[in-house]
C-alpha cells in the first residue's frame, strides 16, 4: 500500500476525495479463469475503474475485454453465449483437444497439428475488443513466455490479439506465437499471477489467483495419467505463485476456490461461476475496506468509525498465510 | 565421528537426465575430502543424493550410471525383458498407471540403496509433492526406494506413489531445488540446480510438440526456483551447463557428465572458499 510519487502529487494538488489508483492482476488458470468475470463485476458494482490491468493467459483475455470498455455484464453474457448451446462447435473444439493431446504423448513423433490461438480468439472475442493496445480505455499488460530464453515477456503495445494469443498458447494445445522474433507461449509458465509488473505504478494492487486451491491431503482416488497431466501444470503454476508470495504480496489477494475444475472445463461455466461466488463477495469487502482506509488517510478529518476499523491487511493475510504455510510442511 | 569445520547442507535438484550432473558435484565433495552433514534431494537429485548418503562415492555412482545407461541397447533389452511387453505400453495414457517407479527402481538401483532412511550414513530427505493437497511432503523415514520413487514420479511418465494414504508425485512440482528445507541444519548450504537452460539460444523455430511440452515443464520448474531465490538464497548456488539436454536424454549420460565439468570445478573453488571463510 505504498503510494507512488505520482499519486502523492495528485493528492497535494486536488481535492481530498481523490481515490487511490488500483492495479488489477488477473491470473492464468484455464477454465478456472472464468471466475475473473465475477471479479470484474465487483469493479462495476462498486463503480471503480482500475488504473491498469495485467493479465496472464485467460486473465489477459478477460482483462483485454474489460480494458476495451465492455462491462462485466456484457462480458458474462458473451462468454455464456460462446460456451453455451449455440456455439456447440466451440465446446467441441476445446474438448476435442484432449484427444489429440493423448495421442501426442502416446506416440512421440507427432507433428504440431495444433490449434492456432489467433484463429480461436478471432472467433471468440467480441468485436468491440480493441484491435490494438492503443485503442484500450484502460492500459493493459499481457504476460507471455519466451520459450527459448525461458523468461517473461510483457506486451503492452501493438496488435492486441497477437499478444493475447501468445499469452494463452499452452503447449500441446496451441501453436506458439512469434512476436518481435521471439517464440512466445503461455505466460503462466513464468508468471501465473502478474501483480508484480504493475504494483509499482499504483497505490493498491489487487491480484486474482485462479491457479487453484488444493483438495486437501487424505484419501483420494489415484488420478488417471491424463488427469495427472492436466493437473500437473496447474500444480506447477500454484508453486510459482506460492514462492512469489513469499517475497512480495499484493495489497488484496483473492484466492478463488475453484479447485475441482480441470484446465479445460470451459463447458462448466455456470458451476465455475457458482464456485467463485464467495470470492466475489470477499473481493468486494476487501476493496471497500482498503478504499475506506485509504480515503481516511487522504481526508484531513478522520471519522471515529473509520479509525476504529481494523487495519485492512488482516483478512487478506490470513488467506495468504494459508497458502504460504502449505509450502513449509 | 564428528567432522571438524562448518556443517554443510547439500541440496540436489530435479531435472531427470540432466540430474546426472549431480554425480560430479558429489565427486567434488569427495575430492575436497568434505562430507555433507545433511542432503536433500528432489527427483533425480534425490536418487543421486540417496546413493551418496548410502555410502556410494561420486566415482562409484558414475560407474553405476554408466553401467545402467551407457549402452542403450542393453538397457532396453533389460527393461523390455522385465516388462514383458512392447515399449509403447510404457507410454500409454489410457491406463491409470504409466511406469511403475517402485518396480523400476527395485530393478535398477544398487543393493546399497535397498535400506531405510535411518540406515543411511548421511542424514537425507527426499522431496515429493502431494498431488491433491498441492503441497510439499518431506520424506525422511521408512524404506528408501518407495520414497525415491515418489520423489521422481513425473506425471505422464511414472505412476504416482501412494505413501501413508497420500498420492505423491515428483517433488519438482513444488520444490525443484530443495535447499530451503535444510538451511536450518547447516552453516553452509549448497544448492545444485539443473532446471535451467543456461544456453539461452534465442530463436523462433517452432518446437515439436513433445519438445514444447517438456520445454514448458522445464520453464515451470525454473520459474519456481527463480521466485524462491527472491525470498531465500543458499550460500552456494551451482547451475551446471546441462540445460541443452532433454529431460529424457538418459543415454547421453557421458555427455552430461562432460558438460558438468566446469560446474564441478566452480563448486570446488566456492566450497573451499566458504569453508576457509567459516573456519
Amino acid at each position: 500500500m505504498k503510494p507512488t510519487g505520482k499519486a502523492l502529487q495528485v493528492r497535494k494538488t486536488t481535492e481530498p476525495v481523490v481515490r487511490p489508483s488500483i492495479g488489477l492482476a488477473l491470473g492464468g488458470g484455464g477454465a478456472r479463469g472464468l471466475a475473473h468475470i465475477l471479479m470484474l463485476e465487483v469493479f462495476d458494482e462498486l463503480g471503480l475503474k482500475p488504473a491498469i490491468i495485467a493479465g496472464t493467459s485467460v486473465g489477459a483475455i478477460f482483462g483485454a475485454a474489460y480494458a476495451s470498455g465492455l462491462s462485466a455484464r456484457l462480458i458474462r453474457a458473451h462468454t455464456e453465449e460462446m460456451l453455451g448451446q449455440r456455439f456447440e462447435i466451440v465446446r467441441q473444439l476445446l474438448s476435442a483437444r484432449a484427444e489429440p493431446m493423448l495421442k501426442i504423448l502416446n506416440i512421440l513423433p507427432v507433428r504440431a497439428a495444433l490449434l492456432k490461438p489467433e484463429a480461436l480468439l478471432e472467433y471468440l472475442l467480441p468485436s468491440k475488443v480493441a484491435r490494438d493496445f492503443a485503442g484500450l480505455q484502460i492500459p493493459l499488460k499481457v504476460v507471455a513466455t519466451d520459450f527459448y530464453a525461458q523468461e517473461q515477456v510483457v506486451v503492452g503495445e501493438g496488435p492486441l490479439r497477437a499478444a493475447l494469443a501468445a499469452s494463452i498458447a499452452l503447449p500441446a494445445l496451441f501453436t506458439p506465437v512469434t512476436i518481435d522474433r521471439r517464440l512466445l507461449m503461455d505466460g503462466g509458465l513464468v508468471n501465473p499471477l502478474p501483480f508484480d509488473i504493475i504494483s509499482g505504478e499504483v497505490d493498491i494492487t489487487v491480484a486474482i489467483d485462479v491457479s487453484g486451491a488444493s483438495m486437501g491431503p487424505g484419501k483420494h482416488p489415484q488420478p488417471s495419467a491424463f488427469a495427472a497431466l492436466m493437473s500437473s501444470s496447474q500444480i506447477l503454476q500454484r508453486s510459482i505463485v506460492r514462492e512469489k508470495l513469499k517475497a512480495r504480496q499484493p495489497d488484496i489477494y483473492i484466492d478463488v476456490e475453484v479447485d475441482e475444475f480441470y484446465v479445460l472445463d470451459f463447458h462448466r461455466f455456470k458451476r465455475v461461476l457458482a464456485a467463485a461466488a464467495p470470492a466475489k463477495e470477499h473481493l468486494k469487502r476487501q476493496l471497500a475496506r482498503v478504499l475506506s482506509s485509504h480515503t481516511a488517510e487522504a481526508l484531513p478529518a478522520v471519522t471515529a468509525e473509520a479509525s476504529a476499523r481494523p487495519p485492512p491487511r488482516k483478512r487478506r493475510l490470513s488467506s495468504l498465510k494459508r497458502l504460504t504455510r502449505a509450502g513449509k510442511t | 565421528m564428528s567432522a571438524p569445520g562448518p556443517r554443510i547442507g547439500l541440496a540436489l535438484g530435479g531435472g531427470s537426465a540432466r540430474g546426472f550432473a549431480h554425480v560430479l558435484m558429489l565427486e567434488a565433495f569427495d575430492e575436497l575430502g568434505v562430507k555433507p552433514a545433511v542432503i536433500a534431494g528432489t527427483s533425480m537429485g534425490a536418487i543421486c543424493g540417496a546413493a551418496y548418503a548410502a555410502g556410494l562415492s561420486g566415482a562409484e555412482l558414475r560407474h553405476e550410471l554408466i553401467a545402467i545407461f551407457g549402452k542403450r541397447r542393453q538397457f532396453l533389452k533389460r527393461l523390455a525383458g522385465k516388462l514383458g511387453g512392447g515399449f509403447s505400453n510404457l507410454w500409454s495414457l489410457r491406463f491409470p498407471s504409466v511406469l511403475d517407479n517402485v518396480t523400476l527402481f527395485e530393478m535398477l538401483l544398487p543393493d546399497a540403496m535397498r535400506c531405510s532412511f535411518d540406515a543411511l550414513r548421511i542424514p537425507f530427505v527426499a522431496i515429493a509433492a502431494d498431488f491433491y493437497a498441492i503441497e510439499q511432503v518431506v520424506l525422511d523415514r521408512g524404506p528408501l526406494i518407495p520414497a525415491l520413487a515418489a520423489s521422481s514420479a513425473l506425471p505422464t511418465l511414472a505412476r504416482p506413489v501412494v505413501l501413508d494414504g497420500r498420492v505423491l508425485i515428483d517433488g519438482g512440482y513444488v520444490n525443484p531445488v530443495p535447499y530451503d528445507v535444510i538451511m536450518d541444519r547447516a552453516e553452509i548450504t549448497v544448492a545444485v540446480d539443473v532446471t535451467g537452460d543456461t544456453r539461452r539460444r534465442p530463436g523462433v523455430k517452432v518446437p515439436r510438440t513433445l519438445a514444447a511440452v517438456t520445454g514448458a515443464t522445464q520453464i515451470l520448474f525454473h520459474s519456481i526456483t527463480r521466485e524462491k531465490l527472491k525470498s531465500i538464497a543458499p550460500d552456494i548456488f551451482i547451475r551446471p551447463e546441462v540445460g541443452g539436454f532433454g529431460a529424457l536424454d538418459y543415454f547421453k549420460v557421458q555427455e552430461i557428465f562432460h558438460a558438468a565439468e566446469p560446474a564441478k570445478a566452480n563448486l570446488k573453488i566456492k566450497l573451499h572458499q566458504a569453508i576457509t571463510a567459516a573456519s
